[in-house]
């Protein structure tokens, strides 16, 4: 555990977006999740017969992404077009341009579980259905985890620290820690951070299929319900959100007085192989108390904790247990907003962020959504109506199919 | 007959495809305008140059290329001088207007040859004409069909045709001729095509299959147009 903070004051988040189900653009989406608006519905993009999905949370029906340079459009897939997209909003936001800092000082450090699914799908088709010279040069770059940083990199003369988190939907929450790193070390004064997912496509979906771990709910209300009795698996959603990080006296050097918090804590463990060690939760907690030691507060100053949530009744039994034996049982208010929009995978923990910071701004957690009434069983209070309380510091956990555990701590700025 | 092989505009559409430059930027940059200047990449020229190799059978030596201008004289200079060429002719003893408008009905090709067994319009703007023609099915249930474009200049009594999707063709290029001569009104066709390697047929092959074919064509329009020609002057008498 390094350093936290810089000599020129903590790192603080200057920028934000949001590309979700149901809205997007940071403002838009806040409103939509306070409403608990569903973003969720019957999956438009491809024909689902043969898969055990029908629902999921899809940015936009007809498949097109309004403001992408078609020149960009033919190089990159949908992930990457989300992330360019947020990149433009969390500048913006920030009022990070092109002149001021120097090019080696901007850093952009993403996460991505999956890379570019629907790319990578066309070009094999047409490798098997024409042959190898009917694959398009572009499939070298498009497909890879690292095309979102590099093409984001390339977009805004982005030459500083340039990394790529995979870590399923842990990996959002540790792009964002790398982020801070590359701040406190002084390696970047800026760095545009977070993560983006595309993970509605064919082979996308056969993919996630694997792990067991997806509802087949039909009804987009009912679908993903965390923490319920009833829950059955989770939804998977696409979009994600980027954030601008950077230290507090370089935000108020370029005249940013009120940034949106802090990124004060984070921490990131991994499960033993099955049977190695022990089983459950204890590389979650683990990943919790870390990250509140990194953040150097206690469990008791933690306002509101956003959950992995990842309805399956094994894993929200062991993130409960998790939470009880850290706060208490019942003893700090737990939501779940990806409830009403899906798992975005890469894309999902950073979006929690976003969440976090604004429930920070504007004193209010954010609910579950009214359709998920938590087994009472589990020990936590689960807000499922938004709750206006004094806010503070807040606590993103996301795990990461495969073993991943991460946990983020953010904080408001007095 | 001097038509490119491969025109402008067709080779601009496969560039778009390829690289993303909006057409309204292919349209009004000047023919010299760079490549990198309309922001392609060498991935993006890479692309282009696969693309037309693989449509037009064709390989290309772009080295030190700058602009796509050059890469469309390029494939049309290896292409131009692999072309075959057939030419075929008959007289039809109508009247002009009734030869030129029943010739060029495209939508009613099925009923004036025998060879179509539909012509669907896919797009019409002004005397320019986009359609699928699809040859009636052969033995073995095997369906030819093909999307072609038509201009038809009526004052040059020119009809100038390409296949867009050229299918086992590197390409087909069409020209149709009128013109009133003694005994009624010439109509030639002049068709300068290559066929690529990978296709069941080679050039001596195909042209002797459409000049087969065309002789057969021909005669049967003549016959249908001249019947209407006459059936037209039975009732004006």
């Amino acid at each position: 555990m390094g350093d936290t903070t810089t000599a020129r004051g903590p790192v603080v988040v200057t920028g934000l977006s949001a590309i979700a189900p149901g809205g997007s653009g940071a403002e838009e989406f806040w409103r939509l999740v306070l409403d608990g608006g569903c973003g969720l519905g019957p999956v438009t993009h491809f024909g689902t017969d043969g898969f055990p999905v029908h629902v999921a949370g899809e940015v936009h029906a007809d498949g097109t992404l309004p403001g992408i340079d078609p020149r960009l459009a033919v190089q990159t897939d949908r992930w990457t077009q989300f992330a360019l997209l947020a990149g433009e909003e969390a500048l913006a936001d920030a009022r990070v341009g092109p002149e001021g800092t120097a090019p080696y000082g901007l850093g952009v450090i993403t996460a991505s579980s999956s890379g570019g699914n629907a790319f990578g799908q066309r070009e094999i088709q047409a490798l098997w259905s024409k042959g190898p010279r009917h694959v398009g040069p572009y499939q070298s770059i498009a497909w890879f985890y690292a095309a979102t940083t590099g093409q984001l990199s390339i977009r805004h003369g982005m030459r500083g620290p340039c990394h790529v988190a995979v870590a399923e939907q842990a990996g959002g929450l540790d792009a964002i820690a790398q982020a801070r790193r590359a701040v406190v070390t002084g390696d970047a004064e800026v760095v545009l951070t977070g993560g983006t997912e595309a993970p509605l496509s064919p082979y996308a979906l056969a993919c996630q299929t694997t792990s067991g771990r997806l509802s087949a709910g039909t009804d987009p209300e009912r679908a993903y319900t965390p923490f319920d009795a009833g829950a059955a698996g989770h939804v998977p959603g696409e979009g994600g959100a980027l954030l601008v990080v950077e230290s507090r006296d370089a935000a108020r050097r370029r005249g940013v007085d009120r940034p949106y918090g802090e990124i004060a804590g984070h921490a990131a463990t991994f499960d033993p192989a099955p049977g190695a060690g022990p089983a459950g939760h204890d590389s979650l907690r683990r990943a919790v108390e870390l990250a509140l030691a990194d953040a150097r507060v206690d469990a008791s100053d933690i306002d509101m904790v956003f959950a992995d949530a990842a309805a399956t009744p094994e894993l929200d039994r062991a993130e409960a247990a998790c939470l009880a034996e850290v706060f208490g049982a019942g003893g700090v208010p737990v939501t779940a907003p990806k409830a009403r929009y899906g798992r975005l995978y890469a894309g999902g923990a950073p979006l929690d962020v976003v969440t976090a910071l604004l429930a920070l701004r504007d004193q209010v957690i954010p609910p579950t959504g009214p359709h998920v009434r938590a087994d009472p069983a589990l020990g936590i209070d689960l807000v499922t109506r938004p709750r206006e309380t004094p806010l503070h510091t807040a606590l993103v956990i996301a795990r990461g199919y495969g073993g991943f555990n991460s946990a983020l701590v953010v904080r408001g700025l007095t | 007959m001097t038509d490119d092989p491969l025109t402008y505009e067709d080779f601009l559409a496969i560039v778009q495809r390829c690289t993303g430059v909006p057409a309204d930027v292919l349209g009004t940059e000047g023919p010299d305008t760079t490549i990198e200047d309309m922001g392609v990449d060498s991935l993006g020229l890479l692309g282009v140059v696969t693309e037309v190799e693989n449509r037009y059978d064709v390989r290309l030596e772009t080295e030190g290329v700058t602009c796509f201008s050059e890469i469309h004289a390029l494939i049309n200079e290896q292409l131009a001088p692999a072309a075959a060429r057939t030419e075929n002719s008959v007289v039809i003893d109508a009247p002009l207007r009734l030869v030129w408008d029943m010739t060029n009905d495209v939508a009613k090709w099925p009923g004036l040859f025998t060879e179509y067994a539909s012509a669907e319009i896919l797009h019409r703007s002004g005397d320019t004409v986009r359609f699928r023609l699809s040859l009636h099915p052969e033995p073995d249930g095997k369906v030819w069909s093909w999307v072609s474009e038509r201009v038809a200049d009526r004052s040059a009594l020119t009809v100038r045709a390409h296949r867009v999707e050229p299918g086992p063709f590197a390409f087909m290029n069409i020209r149709w001729y009128y013109r009133q001569v003694d005994g009624g009104v010439e109509m030639r066709w002049v068709q300068e095509f290559h066929m690529r390697r990978d296709a069941p047929i080679d050039d001596a092959g195909m042209t002797e299959r459409i000049n087969t074919n065309s002789a057969a064509q021909l005669a049967v329009i003549k016959e249908r147009v001249e019947a209407e020609a006459r059936s037209a002057a039975a009732v004006t008498r």
